[in-house]
């Protein structure tokens, strides 16, 4: 087995036999998305936080000034869907969507290790197309000047953080792809 | 190809993806997709990817979910669970079996404050299943009544379900709210009633507890004064006309959210409660939309409202179709998440409701068997051989056999299924209370 440049035999020895190239790969990719999912989905709780205060707000203006804060609708819009987004990138890093795992028992390992590898690649193509089409629907919403109706706010700003979340879900997709490849993805399941 | 033979080949591509693991969420983006190309062509799909993911998401309705989601989060960690236990304990705990009644009756108030099954029996179990284990419960009764009560998390409002199905089927989340309180009664009622007679033919499974003083019962009902402030806030808003069930949910997470702060929620405690949000949204929103694309492409194929017209024109009696519904929801319930079952099934089943007359108006009738739905998937929780809530609740409980936790699932299972039929044979007691609601 080659040894890389700068290692020494002591190393070499106290190490495990290096590991597949797919599963290097995956635990690197592991060591950057997994700390960027937890921070973009803590992002997204706050995103959530703030339009609760909004919500709760209006509430208190229209008891105390007899009218909602204005754009009160457009700003919980606007976060949800920022929040959402924000979120699923973590859910799937963490193996939290949902599986129907009754039969996943019954299969041969290898059968099962080629569905989950072929089903992590169809999510990443999937979201890769997504992402492509929501920065290219982005574009579109900042050619046309799309604003909302009460406060004016530019749609296409709610599709930046959108296209971002979305390609690190696409990122997400390929690092378990990889892991699967490898052998090494733990089987998700949600709770409901 | 017919837009029915399209989609019927379409649920078969469905079904195989998700018996070979696929998460339901992706397999339904897939295969949606597939078939939005096949019956429209690749451009309309691209120009509905570029903009639907935001209209889908950024929709007032929708927002109320995460909300209620983080409502609940804030709830587990509010402490609040070991009060409500401890009153329901102080009034129920020296009955026979009065323990695991205690345990039912705090998932209910419990269930009042969160919208989760799951999330309820955990809680319980946490502070529950410990005292049961003192006085010497036997481990099936102690795992399987938590199992079951955690049911009702979901039954009683606010429920994440009802609020999906309010939105799928555009009905008033508020109304269908309401419709579920008297059935939530009814079925913890039904759990106690269980408990007692079980406990009388196993007389060593609960054994009674010291009796509290009426002074210790009346001090301990105090604990229950939050979350009965925000039950009432929430839900009276709600029912009032006061407030959009949006704001109410986020007055609801707003108060519990205060609540877990003073009773010592700290920094670690918000992300925690964060994240734990983050990760149940996700996986709802992910469902949420394969289903809008899978449900966008059958509505091209025409295939739920053709379905829905031959049943409604082919003169089986409804009650025949709706026992059928109800039955598929049982079997699929044993395999399947309730959250996609909901998802997948009721726009194509929901059309055939509508068509069939049972002698209601059809927003009635709607309440009425969102209702009936939401308690036969809630069954597919506690039934074997995947019962979510019994899962979780036996790996809680070292030293009781899954076996003997499914075993005391049984009666369990048998109240719910009485308490169908009642729900079947008298509407009134779901849609008895709507007239009252605004």
């Amino acid at each position: 087995m080659a040894m890389l440049v700068g290692e020494t035999t002591a190393d070499h020895a106290a190490r495990p036999p290096a590991a597949p190239l797919a599963r290097r790969a995956a635990d690197w990719l592991d060591g950057i998305l997994n700390p960027a999912s937890a921070a973009l989905a803590l992002l997204g709780g706050l995103v959530l936080v703030a339009f609760m205060t909004v919500s709760v707000g209006s509430i208190a203006s229209r008891v105390v000034f007899g009218s909602p804060l204005l754009g009160d609708y457009e700003l919980v819009e606007r976060g949800s869907a920022i929040a959402i987004f924000a979120i699923l990138p973590y859910t799937h890093i963490k193996g939290g969507n949902v599986v129907v795992d009754m039969f996943v028992g019954m299969m041969a390992p290898a059968v099962r290790r080629f569905a989950t590898l072929a089903s992590e690649v169809a999510f990443g193509v999937i979201m890769a197309i997504i992402t492509w089409r929501l920065a290219l629907g982005g574009m579109e919403m900042y050619e046309y000047h799309d604003a909302s109706m009460m406060l004016q706010i530019p749609t296409w700003w709610v599709f930046v953080p959108m296209v971002l979340s979305s390609a690190l879900l696409t990122l997400v997709c390929v690092q378990r792809s990889l892991a699967a490849l490898s052998g090494t993805l733990a089987p998700s399941g949600g709770e409901a | 190809m017919s837009g029915i033979a399209i989609s019927v080949i379409m649920f078969l591509v469905l079904v195989a993806m998700l018996v070979l693991s696929v998460p339901v969420g992706a397999a339904l983006l897939l295969v949606g997709g597939i078939g939005y190309v096949i019956v429209a062509g690749v451009d309309p799909l691209l120009n509905y990817m570029s903009t639907a993911p935001y209209h889908q998401t950024a929709a007032y309705s929708l927002s109320v979910i995460p909300l209620f989601v983080l409502m609940g989060q804030f709830a587990t960690h509010s402490g609040l669970s070991a009060g409500i236990f401890n009153a329901a304990n102080a009034w129920l705990g020296h009955r026979r079996g009065g323990i695991a009644m205690a345990g039912i009756g705090a998932c209910a108030a419990f269930g009042a404050v969160c919208g989760s099954s799951l999330a309820t029996a955990a809680t319980m179990a946490h502070v529950s299943l410990p005292e049961m284990k003192r006085f010497g419960y036997s481990g099936s009764l102690s795992t399987a009544t938590l199992a079951a009560g955690g049911t009702l998390g979901i039954l009683i409002p606010p429920s994440v379900i009802l609020v999906i199905y309010a939105i799928l089927t555009e009905q008033s989340i508020g109304k269908l709210f309401a419709a579920a309180i008297i059935p939530g009664i009814l079925a913890t009622i039904g759990y106690m009633v269980v408990v007692s007679v079980y406990v009388r033919l196993n007389p060593d499974a609960g054994p009674a507890a010291p009796k509290a003083n009426y002074a210790q019962r009346f001090k301990a009902l105090l604990d229950l004064a939050p979350v009965a402030f925000v039950f009432v806030i929430v839900m009276g808003g709600m029912y009032g006309g006061f407030f959009t069930p949006t704001e109410g949910a986020a007055v609801g997470a707003a108060l519990t959210g205060v609540i877990a702060a003073v009773n010592g929620m700290r920094w670690q405690g918000l992300v925690d409660c964060l994240l734990g949000t983050a990760k149940l949204s996700g996986m709802i929103f992910l469902i949420l939309l394969g289903a809008d694309l899978f449900n966008a492409f059958l509505a091209l194929t025409q295939m739920p409202t053709d379905t829905a017209a031959a049943i409604g024109a082919s003169g089986w009696s409804p009650m025949m179709v709706l026992a059928c519904i109800l039955l598929f929801y049982l079997v699929l319930g044993c395999i399947m998440d309730s959250m996609s079952m909901i998802l997948i099934t009721i726009p194509v089943l929901f059309p055939i409701i509508t068509h069939l007359d049972f002698g209601m108006t059809p927003e009635q009738t709607a309440i009425w068997f969102g209702i009936l739905v939401l308690i036969v998937v809630e069954v597919g929780l506690i039934t074997p051989p995947f019962g979510l809530n019994v899962f979780v609740i036996n790996s809680l409980a070292p030293g009781v056999p899954l076996s003997e936790s499914f075993r005391g699932v049984f009666p369990f299972l048998l109240s719910d299924f009485i308490r169908v039929l009642l729900l079947i044979a008298f509407p009134a007691i779901t849609i008895g209370i709507l007239p009252y609601i605004k």
